[in-house]
């Protein structure tokens, strides 16, 4: 069981005075608990997570998403808003904390700081934020705004900090945004590692997939796939591939060697990919479905087949429970010899459970980079087709 | 591409899931079965660590349908799981993959129905001829289960596929029964198919110790004799039999936790850094500091060890009986419910250092830890007062419940003065990494089904425990009552374990 409160009301504290302010927040902690018989609060900091958002109104839901990061990853927060169109110049401060209890019922406590820049003062973001980073964690920035990745407020934290993390969700082949961050991922020269939570969101698609793999005597029919069909949950609205889609048959191709042939928009919602592989043609095609109940643009399966005799057919799909939690199906089918099916129940992707996972990951994805190049080069193909249509 | 390497696989979260397999539980109809193994395969199905056809076939002499043994580990499922009670869905899913098969453990009519129910299981759920033996019976019934699979063909693997064993402790009773047991498990199977489960072993805690020392390199330099003054190793338990008094008369403390559980820990502090994380090369560097622990001489045994037995206490605000007014326990019974024995080791990095090991049931609290006490600083340069006399540091790994590490150093008080008080640096599991640590079991059979035997005690360290053992056990079977120390029950255990500390050393209480 786990709660979270506030040890202390959140409070505004000069900038320059923030650490100083956190000792005597976390020593009227420890007051307040000498006088009562539970056990002394105990403050853990694993690395620090930053937050960047635009919008003002968002500090208490990110703030909630924090609390529950916290819960498997202790860590110190800042959660950072920015304005750079604000009429005035000002940077203020607060400091609070987050409690949960551990698996011993032992209350453990993570601190959280709020920064609002507004007006010029967005320049030296990075500059205030330095001073607040615990020393040798590692340091983990969340930049929730896609349309200010060329920014200098942004690029100056790509010294300080060791992954960035993104979240491409929604967006499409259609979207200039969405080669925009690719281009901007595979250039980047920086220290810091990049990564996108609509990768992360793929992560159980994949151990699912490569799973049905994992059998001896099914390994070797990775090489014989020759159809591959990516389904989501169909978003009449907003036409476009997306990106997720892209993400994992760049996934598909990058680790099995395929190269890209062509690529061409059946529809607004509907695409087939071309693919050449050592000994044969590979056909994948992503579609939208009807009826998923998923959020739209969600994966909601994927089918590989090869064809060859005896034809073997290798499925994940997803649908919602009346919970919160997603049912994924796994089959392999193999014409003539042994098949199965698994049910797998898996808690819906929040974004605090993506970002907890984020969180653990080091170092730069070398899976995720090479599916990413893929993706653009698809995007490119797809452009190219419609320009030609 | 090479052969089985799946690509797909680069960077997962889930590590590979191993090779279709079922894995045949003798005595399904068990405790042990619906208490840990079923519970363990189903939160291993959850996490999406079992290969797709997964299949269990529960046997046992009960007569029993595949839906009753499916309902009956539905209940104990729901009961057990350290993740939770399954839903509709996911029971729906692991339980297509649960069969019985009914037989005695030496008719090799019903051994005949079993082979031909997993021919079915191979063709039907692709689990290609691999298959684990659990052995969740008593010890009696391991040598005609085994003599039985043998003549009936069953624990030899078809081309391409594999066979393994599983068998639960103990193995044997002394080191004659346990040479008898092995000789007999490899006339039937090849050693590399033979896996011996000590849970302990497999606990996260304990696989942190190899991780703490070979992967921070501050602790390798004072590894040894010239910084460490002694190490206590220390598995302490509340509970008293818990209504297994009659199968503890015929163990004791010695043969339920120190020579396999507690000597596990001693080699896995002991030993030398392993050339590679590969099995063979952690069990070599396991095992050769085991064998220099050195043997206590039949006469030196009283200087060595002490043993003990609980009387009625007071433990956990309730009282408690004593050992002997326990059902099924003799009232005249000598079996110790607790031992304590100082090893050394005669080897150049622990030469003259002491390693003591204990084991209690009924005692204060449940504790298990490895402590490590390192020397005093050669020169007290603080000392000013009576009070500054602080402790040398030390290092604790703990194992249960508050599973993590502290290390004790000396800190200046505040004020214009300097008085020294010990300080303790703690990192807690539970409180740093919020994810659900795996059962024992869970890792075991998982890893069994991998192949690898790393956490399983191989056939040399079973019969090194219990050579260390039997002089111990030898004087005590001859001494009767004499040399049994009485203890209350709530309490660290007898006084006559303080002796064989030494001056300047104390047990830790802790």
């Amino acid at each position: 069981m786990s709660i979270v409160e506030d040890i202390e009301r959140r409070r505004q504290v000069d900038v320059a005075a923030i650490e100083r302010e956190l000792t005597e927040l976390w020593k009227a902690a420890a007051e307040v608990k000498e006088g009562s018989a539970d056990e002394a609060v105990m403050r853990v900091c694993l690395l620090n997570l930053l937050v960047f958002i635009t919008d003002e109104a968002r500090f208490g839901e990110v703030s909630e998403v924090v609390a529950k990061i916290t819960e498997s990853a202790p860590c110190r927060a800042i959660i950072l808003y920015g304005n750079p169109a604000a009429p005035t110049d000002e940077t203020q401060a607060w400091i609070a904390s987050h409690c949960h209890l551990d698996d011993r019922m032992r209350q453990v406590c993570c601190e959280e700081i709020r920064v609002a820049a507004r007006g010029a003062t967005i320049r030296y973001l990075a500059r205030t934020v330095a001073p607040l980073i615990a020393p040798d964690l590692p340091v983990f920035l969340w930049w929730q705004d896609l349309q200010t990745l060329g920014e200098k407020y942004f690029l100056d934290f790509l010294s300080e900090v060791d992954r960035v993390i993104m979240d491409s969700r929604g967006l499409t082949h259609r979207d200039g945004v969405a080669a925009q961050l690719a281009s901007f991922v595979l250039e980047s020269r920086r220290r810091a590692a990049f990564s996108d939570l609509n990768w992360t969101r793929l992560t159980r698609w994949r151990d699912l997939v490569a799973g049905l793999f994992d059998a001896p005597d099914l390994t070797h029919q990775l090489q014989e796939l020759t159809r591959v069909t990516i389904c989501y949950a169909n978003d009449d609205e907003t036409p476009g591939i997306p990106l997720q889609a892209l993400l994992l048959a760049g996934f598909f191709a990058a680790q099995l060697g395929w190269t890209l042939k062509d690529a061409q928009e059946v529809t607004p919602h509907q695409a087939e990919l071309r693919f050449r592989a050592r000994r044969r043609r590979v056909m994948l095609t992503i579609e939208p479905q009807s009826d998923s109940r998923l959020p739209p643009k969600e994966l909601a399966a994927v089918t590989l087949v090869a064809e060859r005799p005896p034809e073997a057919s290798f499925s994940v799909a997803c649908r919602p429970t009346e919970g919160t939690d997603w049912l994924y199906t796994t089959s392999v089918e193999i014409s003539g010899g042994a098949r199965y099916h698994t049910t797998i129940v898996l808690p819906s992707l929040t974004d605090a459970r993506l970002m907890s996972r984020e969180v653990e990951i080091f170092g730069r994805s070398k899976p995720y980079e090479r599916a990413l190049r893929m993706a653009l080069d698809i995007i490119a193909e797809l452009e190219l087709d419609a320009q030609l249509a | 591409m090479a052969n089985n390497h799946n690509p797909l696989r680069e960077e997962a979260r889930v590590e590979r899931t191993p090779s279709p397999c079922t894995v045949v539980i003798f005595g399904a109809s068990g405790d042990l079965a619906k208490r840990k193994l079923v519970p363990a395969l189903f939160s291993l199905a959850r996490e999406r660590r079992l290969p797709g056809g997964f299949s269990i076939v529960g046997y046992s002499r009960s007569a029993m349908s595949d839906d009753a043994l499916r309902s009956l580990m539905h209940e104990a499922v729901a009961k057990f799981s350290s993740s939770g009670p399954p839903t509709a869905a996911e029971w729906e899913s692991f339980s297509a993959g649960m069969f019985y098969c009914q037989g005695g453990y030496d008719d090799v009519a019903g051994y005949e129905r079993l082979k031909a129910r997993l021919a079915e299981i191979d063709a039907e759920r692709g689990t290609s001829g691999n298959r684990i033996f659990y052995l969740s019976t008593p010890p009696s019934l391991i040598g005609p289960i085994m003599d039985t699979l043998g003549a009936s063909g069953l624990a030899r693997s078809a081309p391409g596929s594999w066979t393994r064993i599983i068998i639960e402790k103990p193995i044997g009773y002394d080191l004659k029964t346990a040479q008898e047991l092995n000789a007999h498990v490899s006339r039937i199977f090849d050693e590399d198919q033979v896996y011996r489960i000590d849970h302990y072993r497999a606990k996260e805690t304990v696989q942190n110790i190899v991780v703490m020392r070979f992967a921070n390199g501050i602790f390798e330099p004072v590894w040894n004799r010239r910084y460490i003054d002694h190490i206590q190793i220390t598995a302490a338990e509340a509970v008293g039999v818990e209504g297994r008094g009659g199968y503890y008369e015929g163990s004791g403390a010695v043969r339920d936790m120190l020579q396999n559980h507690l000597l596990q820990l001693l080699a896995l502090v002991g030993m030398e850094p392993p050339t590679s994380l590969e099995a063979n090369a952690i069990r070599d560097e396991a095992i050769k500091v085991a064998k220099a622990v050195r043997p206590i001489a039949p006469d030196a045994v009283d200087a060595h060890a002490v043993r003990g037995q609980y009387t009625a206490g007071w433990v956990g605000g309730k009282a408690v009986p004593g050992y002997r007014e326990e059902e099924g326990v003799s009232p005249a019974s000598t079996t110790e419910t607790y031992a304590a024995i100082k090893f050394e080791i005669d080897n150049w990095r622990w030469a003259g250092v002491p390693f003591y090991l204990r084991s209690g049931k009924r005692m204060t609290k449940r504790a298990a830890e490895i402590a490590v006490q390192f020397r005093q600083a050669p020169m007290r340069l603080f000392t000013t007062t009576e009070a500054d006399l602080h402790e040398p540091n030390l290092l604790v790994m703990k194992i249960q419940p508050d599973e993590g590490l502290t290390l004790r150093l000396a800190a200046k008080l505040p004020g214009h003065a300097i008085h020294l008080r010990s300080v303790n640096m703690d990192f807690r599991y539970g409180t740093s990494f919020g994810a659900r640590s795996s059962e024992a079991y869970e890792r075991l059979l998982l890893d069994c089904m991998f192949g690898d035997p790393t956490l399983f005690t191989r056939r040399d360290m079973v019969e090194t425990g219990w050579s260390l053992m039997m002089p111990i056990l030898n004087r005590w079977a001859e001494s009767g009552e004499r040399h049994l120390h009485f203890y209350e029950a709530g309490t660290w255990g007898p006084e006559a374990a303080d002796a064989l500390m030494g001056e300047g050393r104390a047990w830790r209480r802790l």
